[in-house]
């Protein structure tokens, strides 16, 4: 159950869950996210997303795009 | 006070991307840019939602790409000379960067709602520029250096064309094709030569010029000789006798009509003569 379900640690996000978080802020899917990380988008080993860490490669890929 | 990252002041974010692995990845000024273009999507006035900020890059990000706007990339072409015409068109006039976008996806894309979204501005942006005399005047001016450009290239085809024309005249392995070459010479000849006249306001016999009435005459007739000779199929020597006759015919003025019977006499006799033999 939902209720169950631990908060979520943005340091250690599947890609699940963080499409579940950020498709509350728009349109994001899983197919976007999983592209990101097959261009190198840096992830955990253990294959969850650092959310800052994302943060950091997105700005850095889309830095002076109009 | 532990930071909370869905209310990170903009200098916070900037410090906590910068502090990743990746090393420095974003400045203040390219921060303030993000949010003058994500707006109230990513916070407010004073804070940053990081999870809001990351959905927005990621649609930025995987946003349709306006493609590459080839300094004019139209492939009308069209690449070299549109960036050529766009680039003269819009330098120091005082027009933004986005506007000259702007100008660029109004000479590639078929519609105006098509070039806004190239551009990456709304479609009553584009309107608005188009009001503006600045801005209308280097979409004007880049769009004549367009079309002059195209009138160029269509140039300089035509000459290929009549290169290809000559040679086949003189180099044609059959003579059909030699004569048929021949024959649309002397039609554009002729037809340029009346233009040429058209244009200069002479309408008269062009004795000096380059190819007068009798010239074509004789041209024309020295080609009925040639096809008489040829090896062709009869049907095939009919069919371009009659369009030689008709250019000849074309070609020469009432004025000359005597000279015409002359040389068609002339050609019809020597045949005459050949076929008694």
């Amino acid at each position: 159950m939902d209720a169950d379900r631990q908060p979520l640690n943005p340091n250690a996000l599947t890609v699940a869950d963080a499409v579940q978080l950020l498709a509350k802020a728009g349109p994001v899917t899983e197919a976007m996210l999983r592209a990101d990380l097959a261009a190198g988008a840096p992830a955990n080993p253990d294959g969850t997303i650092h959310l800052v860490h994302y943060a950091a490669w997105l700005a850095l890929e889309t830095s002076g795009a109009d | 006070m532990p930071t909370d990252p869905r209310k990170l002041r903009p200098g916070e974010l900037c410090r906590l991307l910068n502090s990743t692995p990746l090393g420095e990845v974003i400045s203040d000024g390219e921060m303030r840019r993000q949010r003058s273009r994500a707006g109230h999507r990513i916070g407010n006035a004073h804070h940053i939602d990081l999870v809001r900020y990351v959905a927005w890059l990621v649609l930025t990000r995987h946003a349709p790409k306006a493609e590459p706007v080839p300094p004019v990339g139209v492939d009308l072409a069209e690449a070299a000379s549109g960036g050529a015409a766009l680039g003269s068109a819009t330098k120091g006039n005082g027009l933004t960067s986005k506007q000259e976008a702007g100008i660029a996806a109004l000479l590639s894309q078929p519609t105006h709602v098509a070039a806004a979204a190239l551009a990456g501005v709304s479609e009553s942006t584009l309107y608005r520029w188009l009001q503006v005399p600045a801005f209308r005047a280097a979409y004007r001016q880049a769009r004549r250096e367009l079309v002059e450009a195209a009138v160029g290239r269509v140039q300089t085809a035509a000459g290929r064309a009549v290169e290809a024309l000559v040679t086949v005249a003189a180099k044609g392995r059959r003579d059909g094709d030699r004569v048929r070459a021949a024959v649309a010479i002397l039609d554009h000849a002729h037809r340029g030569l009346s233009d040429a006249d058209v244009l200069h306001g002479d309408q008269g016999q062009a004795d000096g010029g380059p190819m007068g009435a009798t010239d074509v005459m004789q041209l024309l007739a020295g080609r009925l000789r040639q096809l008489d000779a040829a090896e062709l199929p009869s049907a095939e020597k009919a069919r371009l006798t009659a369009t030689l006759a008709d250019t000849l015919l074309r070609a020469i003025g009432v004025n000359v009509i005597d000279q015409r019977l002359e040389a068609l006499q002339a050609v019809l006799g020597g045949r005459k003569a050949k076929d008694k033999k």
